[in-house]
């Protein structure tokens, strides 16, 4: 479909890699911009009594920090900007997917699984600098040893299939709505132009849109309230093993 | 600007307390998954699984030359895997909508 085609803006070639400026990069560009402004502008005054742009930045700041603190405990306060950022461009670029002609950049499985393999990356380097060969242990349930050495394969393939299941659920999620979305609007334009009572018909799938856009606006922050969440689950066991269990 | 004088924010408290009323201030906190994406979360966490056994296998038997002998054995685990994923995950929202409840 057209609306998820990578077109290259300014084409750059170095050593025979593909490295140009695409339509992608440039909404990445657009999404970190935009947060970074947010931010900017929002934190500038910081007044004992907020502005509304101030209330939105604290407010967005309290929920993530909220969400570390139920889930991973003070040790998990200095993932803080790990995660606020993460949540961030995943929220900003699933919303501004939903623009008219806009670039959906986490319709993309590379972007999703690079922000998953990020995640998982920083659990494996937490978990063995806070336990060094210790960390091995999360591979090993609690019961007899003849389950263990059953069991063990298969929490190692769990622990591998996470990056996968966080991309995956985040990208699959932004293409089927955007692909639901081109679909239903195809209708309508379709039946407009068959003509006659046709016309009339077309209020049909008209109002599905609508409806099928009131719960993209749900999904795109579902989606990266999940991924932060599940980022922050991830970074607990890294730090407190089977502790919390 | 003038500073502000600690009477003019008891005022400012007092007059929104007065606006709010009876109104409980809106909680931010977890906001509440619709069954659609407890199906998406359980379901990916099984594709996701079975998926890595998969190329585990495949990549196992492209080193070794042995196909299909670890893509069978990678994907049944891959399976096992997803399943123990996905029990865990539903396991995870029973506790959380349990606890939902009593707070309530």
């Amino acid at each position: 479909m057209e609306q998820f085609l990578v077109k290259p803006l300014i084409p750059i070639h170095v050593a025979g890699y593909d490295i140009s400026f695409t339509n992608q990069s440039l909404w990445m560009c657009i999404v970190v911009g935009a947060i970074l402004s947010f931010m900017l502008i929002g934190t500038a005054r910081r007044s004992l009594v907020p502005t509304r742009l101030q209330s939105m930045t604290e407010l967005s700041y309290e929920l993530v920090e909220g969400m570390i603190h139920s889930t991973a405990g003070e040790a998990g306060m200095k993932f803080l900007p790990l995660i606020f950022s993460i949540f961030l461009f995943v929220l900003c670029s699933n919303y501004f997917g939903l623009i008219p002609l806009a670039y959906t950049v986490t319709s993309q499985l590379i972007v999703t699984f690079a922000l998953a393999a990020l995640v998982i990356l920083t659990v494996i380097v937490v978990g063995f600098m806070q336990h060094g060969l210790g960390f091995l242990k999360l591979f090993v349930p609690k019961a007899p040893l003849i389950m263990v050495l059953l069991l063990m394969p298969i929490e190692i393939v769990s622990f591998l299939s996470r990056p996968f299941s966080l991309s995956i659920r985040l990208f699959a999620n932004m293409l089927a709505g955007h692909a639901l979305l081109k679909v239903f609007a195809a209708f309508v334009v379709g039946l407009i132009g068959a003509g006659g009572i046709l016309i009339g018909l077309s209020i049909a799938p008209m109002l599905l849109l609508t409806g099928v856009m009131a719960l993209e606006f749900l999904i795109a922050i579902l989606q990266a309230y999940v991924f932060a969440i599940l980022s922050c689950i991830y970074l607990n066991e890294a730090l407190h093993l089977h502790d919390h269990h | 600007l003038p500073r502000r004088e600690p009477d003019d924010l008891r005022s400012l408290g007092d007059r929104l307390e007065a606006a709010r009323g009876d109104k409980q201030p809106q909680q931010i906190g977890t906001p509440n998954l619709g069954g659609v994406a407890i199906a998406f979360r359980l379901l990916s966490e099984l594709v996701a699984a079975v998926f890595v056994g998969f190329v585990l296998g495949w990549g196992l038997d492209w080193a070794f030359g042995t196909r299909p002998v670890f893509l069978l054995v990678m994907l049944a685990l891959g399976l096992a895997a997803g399943f123990r994923n996905a029990i865990h995950a539903a396991n995870e929202l029973n506790k959380k909508m349990l606890n939902g409840e009593k707070e309530s």
